[in-house]
């Protein structure tokens, strides 16, 4: 009975709104927590310090996109979770809009280019891994880190990689299944 | 467990000053503009005239209390620094000081206040927005400049449910913890029991979503294209005075760096 | 009924939710007058909320599942006709009504609706205006929409609704969680509507003498059908019995007594009596309002109970908010062995804070708290959990695991039993008594609200606490399903364990509390036996709580001549009571 469309669809629902709403406000509390520390490591350790934790940022961009399925739920998700976090007094004030559009797009482009129709879990994998390294884009530009110059820039990579696959793609991806399994939320089916 | 009503975050307040009559989409901007300024800094002199001005502006114009500014800039002041000291050791230049296996270097003794006052800035001008003005009008702004209005109440709608989040957030940890000790302290356990906590707060959150949603449906949320604003706010062409400032201000700087 | 049109005709309507593979509704039929209040009562589960759903559109057009029969608003078949008019013709208070806001602060919050239907500005004012003042929430206009009392948050719901114009508005439960003060405020303004011309549809779980004297209509729904419907009278003469004991309706007490008048002792009644006043015409036309009432619970064993050596005891106790809001002020208490404690005040008085400050969740800023022999900075939560066990208001937030078998599991298993065969015969053991065996494979957060509730008491009473807080066991809960769980209650009491209940619900102290503790604006005014809280008048203005129907006639019984020398605690006692005092005087040559 699971009313899934799929696709280059773009016609959001006043319930794909408030959807994406609760889940950026939500997100927004959750990576504030996070972040405080993420930001103590990064400030004081450089490109390898947060990079462990760079994946615990998007699980919900993923979660977004698997019960919303319409192209830009994970660009629009980042950018009200972005404005969430602001708003909270977080640690970066509007740098944080930078995060939420790098990792917003990457989940974006993954999608993409399945047409918006592979909800599997090595997609979900896949667009977790790719949304860690982009935002990790937008931190060096803030935090300075230049890669002509700093080992550690590359040598975050894989684990960026790793964290954004486990603790962003399969994370959502096993949340949004989780949810669908309770049969309580109407779009997530059952 | 009604008793609780703290509130965290940053707090709106209306002070009547300059700053709350400002057009939101105005202070907007003027955030943008000193950002992409921060970006382009090549000295610390210039991040260090933004930071005086910002704070200058918020106090005077914003009628802010210092005593607000500094509680909650204390953590972003402190992660500045670390930054700061940071980069003294990590960018390459001319050794000035052996610590062990650290070296500080002359660039970046130079480099490390660059980076202390763009995230300083950055934050603190942040901060004045959301200190004087109402999400409300923030939002409405947008709609006048073609953001869709069910868009723009996405983001609305996000600030409305954070306090009922942070409830929950707040009783569900409570709620866990009661449960006794945990049965198991591996790694694997850790990121089920988080996944659980999460899992709690996004049934109960959903749930609510779509109860929501129906009954916004009720109320005629986007039933048309438009509607109306009771409390409409109007555009002063003199407001644009804070950007044009900002900007000279911001080239200026920019041009001072090139020339000396 | 008038012979006018009904404002509302349904006549069979079947309706399947989407996750659900059963109709919740089987065959309800249905009318509605214009300008009438129309009171729907209904035990847990029995589709009220999905009934309410039917007139503004939601069904079918918003909620999915299936839909057959037909549903007319003032005429018009609610197939065809679109939400955006049925949703203005009648509007849908929900059951939390915080869930409907979309808003930030109450006028803006009111003005929504309006807004969004492209109203003139000048309009959107004057109906803002004149609804803050209808519900009285002008001043708090510009206040944030969650910081408002429970009470304030359903007259701001009532208003979002009205602002809409509608010509029926439906009010799914909408006093569920009021303190009674606050529950009578929203019933005036629902009478106040009726007489403005307003249809109301009124869901409720619990029946007060004040709504029941003023409905027109008393609706029974059972298990997705229509049991009854009519004139509060005759309904309540038919089928009254039967709500009473099948269903697990809350009747106000007066309309019991009459029942049982009728039924028990088998008198002639002309009619089931309602208010008090018509209770008390009943007893006093029957010469039944007179004697000496001795048969019942000796006055108290408070004396009794304190004569032990306190289990938790506090003193002088003070707790502030970060906000500067100061929850507790100078709160001396104890609680004792075995006892039965309700901890009783209106929302906000500083129960909830001061069941925190008993498991451990916050520790009190001044003076001195003992738990189980030692003071509370001791205590880590995890380590008192085992001696103090605490039963949320809502049991979802205390799940960790995927199906109601894994969660008593996971309890026996922090508690240290690890060896399977223990574990599996303890969890079935404890499912059983639960009346929860046939749900172990059931996601709990799947499970109905009575079923959440007992698995989430089940995760508790595996640790064999010495100490079980309950905070509102009413909550979400009809009567069956409290008197089940109340009930449970006095068995775990009597095997020693200390309960202590957190309501504001007077007729669960008046039945189950041995000792009470009254709470208001953070202070303790008193703390003893529930039957000399009954008795002060002053005690019970000071702490916003009305004494219940039973105590109110068991006063005017004492004024009219009567005599009662002891604690009644429900209309069976009373009744026992009072025909054990006639008998008495038959014997004695009467």
């Amino acid at each position: 009975m699971a009313e899934k469309k799929s696709g280059w669809n773009f016609n959001y629902t006043t319930r794909d709104i408030v959807i994406i709403a609760v889940i950026a406000a939500i997100t927004g509390v959750v990576n504030t927590g996070v972040g405080n520390l993420w930001y103590l490591a990064n400030t004081s350790l450089g490109p390898l310090g947060g990079a462990l934790l760079q994946g615990a940022f998007m699980w919900a961009y993923i979660l977004a996109m698997w019960l919303i399925r319409k192209p830009g739920a994970a660009l629009i998700v980042g950018i009200i979770e972005a404005v969430t976090e602001i708003l909270l007094g977080n640690a970066a004030g509007i740098g944080t809009l930078g995060w939420g559009l790098t990792q917003g797009l990457a989940i974006e482009a993954v999608m993409a280019i399945s047409n918006y129709q592979k909800f599997d879990m090595l997609t979900a994998i896949l667009a977790g891994a790719a949304a860690s390294q982009f935002g990790t884009l937008w931190t060096s530009i803030f935090y300075g880190w230049d890669p002509a110059y700093s080992k550690d820039v590359w040598m975050a990579v894989p684990i960026n990689l790793i964290s954004g696959a486990i603790l962003s793609g399969l994370l959502g991806y096993l949340l949004a299944k989780a949810i669908s399994r309770t049969g309580l939320i109407r779009s997530a089916g059952r | 467990m009604a008793d609780n009503q703290e509130q965290q975050g940053l707090v709106y307040t209306n002070r009547n000053s300059l700053m709350n009559r400002l057009y939101p989409l105005v202070k907007l901007a003027w955030v943008f503009v000193i950002a992409i300024g921060l970006f382009i800094y090549k000295s610390p002199i210039s991040g260090a005239v933004m930071f005086v001005s910002v704070l200058l502006l918020a106090m005077l114009a914003g009628k802010i209390p210092f005593r607000q500014i500094l509680g909650s800039s204390k953590i972003i002041l402190m992660l500045g620094i670390l930054l700061m000291v940071f980069h003294f050791f990590a960018d390459p230049g001319e050794p000035l000081l052996k610590l062990g296996p650290l070296t500080i270097t002359d660039n970046g003794l130079y480099q490390g206040p660059i980076f202390f006052f763009r995230l300083s800035v950055v934050v603190l001008a942040s901060f004045v927005l959301i200190w004087t003005t109402d999400t409300r009008d923030l939002m409405v702004s947008l709609t006048k400049v073609g953001v869709p209005y069910r868009g723009a109440f996405a983001v609305f709608l996000a600030l409305r449910f954070l306090p009922l989040i942070q409830r929950e957030v707040d009783a569900v940890r409570a709620a866990h913890s009661i449960r006794g000790k945990s049965t198991s302290s591996g790694l694997g356990h850790r990121f089920k029991l988080w996944q659980r906590y999460i899992f709690t707060i996004l049934i109960n959150g959903l749930r609510k979503a779509e109860t929501t949603a129906t009954s916004l449906e009720c109320r005629a949320f986007g039933l048309y294209p438009t509607r109306t604003y009771v409390k409409d706010i109007h555009f002063n062409p003199w407001d644009l005075v804070l950007i044009v400032v900002t900007v000279v201000l911001s080239t200026g700087l920019i041009i001072i760096e090139k020339v000396i | 009924m008038e012979t006018n049109t009904p404002f509302i005709k349904a006549t069979d309507v079947f309706y399947t939710h989407w996750n659900q593979d059963e109709p919740t509704l089987k065959g309800v039929s249905l009318e509605i007058s214009p300008n009438t209040i129309n009171v729907l009562v209904g035990p847990g589960g029995s589709g009220k909320s999905t009934l309410c759903s039917l007139f503004n559109g939601e069904i079918p057009h918003l909620l999915g599942g299936k839909f057959e029969g037909t549903v007319l608003v003032d005429g018009k078949d609610t197939h065809i006709e679109p939400v955006k008019n049925l949703s203005q013709q009648v509007g849908h208070m929900l059951q939390d009504p915080e869930t409907m806001f979309a808003t930030l602060y109450v006028e803006d919050e009111i003005a929504f609706g309006p807004e969004n239907l492209l109203l003139e500005t000048d309009e959107i004012i004057q109906r803002t205006e004149k609804l803050l003042e209808d519900i009285q929430l002008t001043p708090f206009r510009q206040n944030l929409v969650w910081n408002l009392s429970g009470g304030q948050i359903q007259k701001l719901g009532l208003a979002v609704i009205l602002a809409m114009k509608p010509a029926m508005i439906v009010l799914d439960e909408p006093t569920a969680n009021l303190d009674p003060h606050a529950t009578r405020a929203v019933h005036e303004l629902v009478l106040k509507l009726r007489d403005e011309g307003m249809t109301i549809l009124l869901v409720t779980r619990e029946l007060d003498d004040f709504i029941l004297t003023a409905a027109d209509q008393l609706i029974v729904l059972d298990d997705g059908k229509i049991m009854a419907s009519g004139p509060v009278q005759s309904v309540l003469a038919e089928y009254g019995q039967d709500m009473l004991e099948r269903l697990g309706i809350w009747l106000p007490e007066t309309v019991e007594i009459g029942l049982k008048l009728r039924d028990s002792l088998k008198l002639n009644l002309p009619a089931i009596p309602i208010s008090m006043t018509e209770t008390l015409q009943v007893l006093a036309d029957q010469n039944l309002l007179r004697g000496r009432i001795t048969n019942c619970e000796p006055e108290s064993s408070v004396a009794e109970i304190t004569k032990k050596y306190p289990l938790i005891s506090g003193r002088n106790l003070e707790f502030s908010y970060n906000n500067g809001f100061k929850a507790l002020n100078d709160v001396s208490f104890d609680i004792f062995p075995g006892e039965m404690l309700a901890i009783v005040g209106r929302n906000g008085a500083g129960k909830s804070t001061l069941a925190k400050l008993m498991v451990g969740l916050q520790k009190p800023q001044q003076g001195k708290l003992t738990l189980f022999d030692h003071p509370a900075s001791f205590w880590k939560v995890e380590a008192l959990a085992e001696h103090i066990a605490l039963v949320f208001q809502n049991p979802e937030h205390q799940f960790l695991t995927d199906t109601a078998y894994d969660e008593i599991a996971y309890s026996l298993m922090a508690r240290g039993i690890v060896d399977p065969d223990e574990v599996r015969t303890q969890v079935e053991d404890w499912m059983q008594r639960l009346e929860l065996s046939d749900f172990t494979k059931i996601h709990p957060f799947a499970l109905s609200a009575g079923k959440k509730r007992r698995l989430g008491v089940a995760t508790m009473l595996v640790c064999h606490p010495q100490v079980l807080l309950v905070d509102e066991p009413t909550y979400g809960q009809d009567k069956e399903m409290t008197q089940t769980l109340m009930q449970l209650m006095e068995q775990i009491r009597a095997q020693g364990v200390t309960v202590v209940m957190i309501t504001h619900d007077m007729r669960l102290v008046q039945e189950f509390a041995s000792r009470v503790l009254v709470m208001a604006e953070g202070k303790i005014l008193y703390e003893g036996d529930p039957a000399q809280l009954f008795a002060s008048e002053e005690l019970l203005h000071a702490a916003n709580l009305r004494p219940t129907l039973l105590q109110e006639l068991l006063k005017e019984y004492q004024d009219r001549g009567g005599q009662v020398d002891c604690l009644i605690r429900n209309t069976d006692q009373f009744l026992e009571a009072l025909t054990y005092t006639l008998n008495l005087e038959e014997t004695n040559g009467g």
